[in-house]
């Protein structure tokens, strides 16, 4: 399961998610990238599905790069409970996602490979996402 | 070979002005240099994309023309759309003649490796080097023949060798390398995470009663 190993809180509240990446929106280690074209909160479970797509289909070769971390605890309340008695249980952990930041990072395949493994990637994440290549400028 | 750019001037600066610049497909700009005073200029979309098309990115002189005077020099940044990608600005270093500049060359990588035929990774970690050099002297790209390279090989920017330019990378550092083949390798790069950690690790004092505090409450 995704998430820090220790937090200085145990709880957080929950923000806004407005603007667009303003960093991690270029490629920095990889030929190829993933990018987010919308902002959301990304489960720690997603990030793992999609990089079981990607690893799925690469097989063997190619280095995978992660850019993204749910490092943000969402709680929730039991179910058939009253409100109140104050905030819930921490139930999962999202990393917070911004339009134009780059998700994952490959590098040592093909063009053709990279953009297969994304593509089946972008079907586990509750996004739009573009392919994106350091030959037309990584960004 | 010769690149040329017709810049204009500009008066108008600020948010709303560059938006309807871009609108009237122009690129907001700005030209500085040593001894020079930073000057706001624009220049034309679609010269900007065809002169980017043919220079592919590479570290080449321009010839500035801004009215009668001509000016060297080379794109030091342009900003660009986070989503999109497209460009919103550009910076133009200007040069002057027999005066050494800073500038970073891009690496490009010539063949294929031994390595790889044998199920190797290639990984290229440094893909611009800083040098230092005459206008005259700067290379639009180092190129690196990576033929010969085995599993386990690598190429450090001290092996580079070029004339007139000084190289301001550290010598040790890893320019191309070649994993060996294994599954696909997976790096996870949370600055995120690695914040929290950091953070954790100044306030572990106070943090150690909040989570004893926390454990109870949950039992």
């Amino acid at each position: 399961m995704w998430m820090p190993k220790r937090t200085k809180y145990r709880k957080q509240q929950r923000g806004r998610l407005k603007g667009k990446a303003t960093s991690g929106s270029s490629l920095a280690f990889g030929e190829y990238g993933l990018k987010a074209l919308e902002g959301h909160w990304i489960t720690g479970n997603q990030i793992e599905s999609a990089r079981i797509a990607i690893m799925r289909y690469l097989k063997k070769g190619g280095k995978l790069w992660i850019r993204i971390f749910p490092d943000k605890p969402v709680t929730k309340k039991p179910a058939e409970t009253r409100m109140g008695k104050g905030k819930g249980a921490v139930d999962h952990w999202v990393a917070v996602v911004k339009p134009g930041r780059i998700l994952f990072e490959l590098a040592g395949v093909p063009e053709d490979a990279a953009r297969e493994a994304f593509r089946l990637a972008s079907f586990k994440l509750p996004i739009k996402t573009r392919f994106v290549s350091i030959k037309e400028g990584g960004v | 070979m010769n690149f040329e750019l017709k810049l204009e001037k500009r008066t108008e600066k600020g948010k709303s002005a560059n938006r309807k610049l871009r609108r009237e497909g122009y690129l907001p700009a700005v030209m500085y240099g040593h001894g020079e005073k930073p000057q706001l200029v624009k220049v034309k979309r679609a010269d900007f994309d065809k002169l980017f098309k043919a220079t592919k990115g590479e570290s080449v002189v321009l010839q500035l023309k801004l009215g009668r005077s001509k000016k060297l020099s080379i794109i030091k940044e342009v900003a660009r759309h986070p989503v999109t990608g497209e460009p919103l600005h550009i910076d133009f270093h200007i040069l002057h003649k027999g005066e050494a500049v800073e500038v970073a060359v891009p690496v490009v990588l010539v063949g294929t490796p031994k390595g790889i035929k044998l199920g190797g990774i290639l990984e290229h970690i440094l893909r611009e080097v800083a040098v230092k050099a005459k206008p005259s002297d700067i290379p639009p790209h180092v190129e690196i023949d990576v033929t010969e390279l085995e599993i386990g090989d690598s190429i450090h920017v001290k092996d580079i060798k070029l004339e007139g330019v000084e190289i301001l990378e550290d010598p040790e550092e890893t320019i191309v390398t070649i994993l060996a083949p294994r599954k696909a390798v997976e790096e996870v790069v949370a600055p995120a995470a690695e914040e929290v950690e950091a953070e954790a690790e100044a306030e572990a004092e106070e943090e150690g009663e909040a989570r004893e505090a926390g454990e109870e409450g949950e039992k």
